[in-house]
């Protein structure tokens, strides 16, 4: 039961990214939503590299052959996190370019490509 | 019923049955069989004499990814320095509405107060997260995040004439080219001295000492690097953007 509640988490947070990127009416909103939508990925990675009982794959104080949770999917979610932060960045530099070129920023109000 | 509608009806569909499909195919919740990080965690704490098995994963037995990911920032700072040039000259088609009715850079005295009381803490704060990858739960990554925030603060509290004035573009840059191109030369020399790419080949002092495990604290030293001097170059680009509305309005 926990652990199908713990992958509708993810899912969730990624289909209501979605639905708002979908439905949005403002490149900054868009870029919001994508970025909820990212989010997901972090919450199910970690969740993938959980083990029942388990503490952080930090050794300071317990010895090395301590159940510890996936050391790997913790370093991919640090990747992920980067990658999430410098999309949202690059597009957001995007919606200020669109603006200034169309002078909008409704994504429903944006001809396809005027070139 | 339009055919939009049914459009975003078959891609619903089809969303739900591909997500049922992928979330089936995953290990059961807690029992992740994974060798390969379970090898890391029991044998990083003597061959890398390091408590933090993610960062031996990040900037050692993985080192190679950690650096695409390095060049990955580098690449999108670059694109969006790239995407924001030049705007100065163009004539935007009416001004950003935000800023119109706006009073021009008037601060308070308590939103001065708080945001340069909070650049000591947010230095502090990055700098002991970000030099101890190896010892605890933080890292270059981390800790260049937050001490950027300096960069956020100062503009918030002085404006973009100071924080122009104390993070320049140029030295910026050529921080952010320091951090990513130094990370590739620790990496060439290692592949010098032992043959392959980003082996650990410095002493590994003992587990829990803060000069230990080797090449690294070095290389995360230089990822923190070019993290702040990322992002502050960033905070820089879309700062700029608000001033050039203030100096357009300024010549009308």
């Amino acid at each position: 039961m926990i652990g199908l509640l713990a992958f509708v988490v993810p899912a969730w947070i990624f289909v209501i990214g979605l639905y708002g990127m979908a439905t949005s009416r403002h490149l900054v909103h868009l870029v919001m939503c994508l970025s909820v939508a990212q989010s997901a990925t972090y919450v199910l990675i970690l969740e993938v590299g959980y083990r029942l009982g388990a503490t952080a794959p930090v050794f300071s104080d317990v010895l090395s052959t301590v159940r510890a949770t996936d050391p790997v999917v913790q370093a991919l979610s640090l990747t992920d996190i980067v990658v999430g932060a410098t999309v949202s960045a690059l597009l957001l530099a995007f919606a200020l370019r669109i603006y200034k070129t169309c002078g909008t920023v409704d994504p429903e109000e944006l001809r396809p490509m005027r070139g | 019923m339009n055919a939009r509608a049914v459009l975003g009806a078959v891609a619903c569909a089809l969303l739900l049955g591909m997500l049922v499909w992928g979330f089936a195919g995953l290990p059961p919740y807690g029992h992740y069989p994974g060798p390969y990080g379970t090898l890391i965690n029991t044998v990083a704490s003597h061959e890398r004499q390091l408590p933090n098995a993610i960062s031996a994963v990040n900037f050692d037995y993985r080192g190679a990814d950690t650096l695409g990911e390095e060049f990955i920032l580098f690449a999108a700072v670059a694109g969006i320095t790239m995407v924001l040039r030049n705007d100065r000259k163009r004539t935007t088609p009416e001004p950003l509405p935000p800023t119109r009715g706006r009073p021009p850079a008037g601060r308070t005295e308590a939103v001065r107060l708080f945001s340069v009381a909070g650049v000591g803490v947010t230095i502090a704060f990055g700098v002991y997260l970000g030099i101890h990858p190896h010892l605890t739960p933080g890292g270059g990554f981390q800790g260049a995040a937050i001490l950027a925030g300096f960069a956020a603060l100062t503009f918030v509290g002085l404006g973009y004439d100071a924080f122009q004035r104390i993070a320049p573009q140029t030295r910026n840059e050529v921080f952010e080219a320091i951090g990513a191109g130094t990370y590739a030369v620790i990496g060439l020399a290692t592949l010098a001295i032992s043959g392959a790419f980003l082996t650990n080949v410095l002493p590994l002092g003992g587990n829990g000492q803060f000069f230990s495990a080797g090449t690294i604290p070095l290389i995360n030293a230089f990822v923190a690097l070019e993290v702040l001097a990322g992002f502050t170059l960033l905070f820089l680009e879309f700062a700029r953007e608000t001033r050039v509305e203030k100096e357009e309005e300024a010549g009308e």
